[in-house]
């Protein structure tokens, strides 16, 4: 089966998809935290309860949001990726990660090409709409490729290509 | 109760008494007509069919002949085309009829009028057939239920779909812009 693989925009959207996923789930976590325990950071009281837990949490919460802001999406990524095989923001856009060879993404290429986003900061995805495959740098690094994948809504997405296309025309 | 005998309309002649009389041809039937209209035209035979056919009329026994007649698949068969032939001959000239329209429009009216002055009716009508749904949505929501999640499902799978269409031709537009920028064919 011939594959088209997927360029800069659906893939942006996808990231920002993701994104604002991520965002939103440590944003709600430590609001439900809070919640939880009944802390302000910024005025947090001596407490003498079990273990100092809720003193503890207190002192502690202002580190914890940037840390899971940096170790979350990455983590994210890499479990989807082995698992699904595509994070949800690209489930959402219908794109799939796939060893050059077409088969599954292990976690070896998952971690390769994770670590090589983070460390170009996300700057190899420039070189997507400029090479054969579109492949960006961390694709290149981990021996990936994105492709198009829209399974049972494929009819549905070549019907509103059509739309557009017609429509631009 | 009346008989009547067999009438005979060749003029072969009748058998009488002991043996074959021989009468002029069509004699016979000749006086058979005459009595016949004559029979048919005297008031005494207007009252006579109007004794029988009240008979018939209110007879159980006709009516129960009747409706087994029209039982009968052929009798219903036949009866049912009868009536869509008339129909059918019947219908188009009705459709296109001036009067048939003026009078729909006039009913329609009247109706309007009888609405107009007596709103209550039909509110009362309308609340009883509302609480009759109601009541039936109520007992039965899962139809309902079903109807607004495939409702929300083939909007989602249209959004979703568009989505993917315009990210995917703005895809291809960003590949030939760049390629135009290089100078790439």
């Amino acid at each position: 089966m011939s594959r088209r693989y997927a360029g800069l925009v659906s893939r942006g959207v996808a990231r920002a998809l993701d994104m604002v996923l991520l965002a939103l789930l440590i944003a709600g976590g430590s609001w439900l935290v809070r919640q939880f325990f009944g802390i302000d950071p910024e005025h947090c009281s001596p407490d003498t309860g079990w273990w100092h837990l809720r003193a503890r949490v207190c002192r502690y919460f202002p580190y914890v949001v940037p840390v899971a802001g940096v170790i979350i999406p990455p983590l994210y990524r890499i479990i989807f990726f082995v698992i699904a095989g595509q994070t949800l923001g690209m489930g959402v856009m219908g794109l799939r990660l796939l060893r050059e060879d077409g088969r599954r993404v292990r976690m070896r290429q998952a971690l390769k090409r994770v670590a090589a986003f983070y460390v170009t900061l996300g700057l190899g995805s420039f070189l997507i709409p400029l090479t054969a495959r579109r492949r960006a740098l961390h694709d290149i690094v981990a021996g990936t490729v994105v492709v198009y994948d829209w399974a049972d809504h494929a009819t549905d997405v070549r019907r509103a290509i059509e739309q557009v296309r017609s429509a631009e025309a | 109760m009346l008989t009547f005998g067999p009438v005979r309309s060749s003029g072969t002649g009748g058998h009488s008494g002991d043996g074959p009389v021989r009468r002029p041809a069509g004699l016979e039937a000749r006086l058979a007509d005459a009595l016949v209209t004559r029979l048919v035209e005297s008031r005494f035979s207007e009252a006579l069919m109007e004794q029988i056919l009240a008979a018939l009329t209110e007879s159980r026994d006709v009516e129960r002949l009747v409706i087994h007649l029209l039982r009968q698949p052929d009798v219903n068969g036949t009866v049912d085309e009868l009536v869509d032939q008339q129909l059918e001959r019947v219908l188009p000239g009705l459709a296109d009829s001036e009067a048939v329209r003026e009078l729909v429009r006039e009913q329609v009216d009247l109706y309007l009028q009888h609405i107009a002055a007596h709103p209550e009716t039909v509110q009362q009508v309308v609340r009883a057939q509302v609480d009759l749904y109601l009541q039936h949505l109520t007992e039965n929501p899962e139809p309902i239920r079903q109807l607004i999640q495939d409702q929300s499902r083939g909007m989602l799978r249209d959004v979703q779909a568009t989505v993917r269409a315009r990210a995917f031709v703005a895809d291809d537009a960003v590949d030939e812009w760049i390629g135009r920028v290089l100078g790439r064919s």
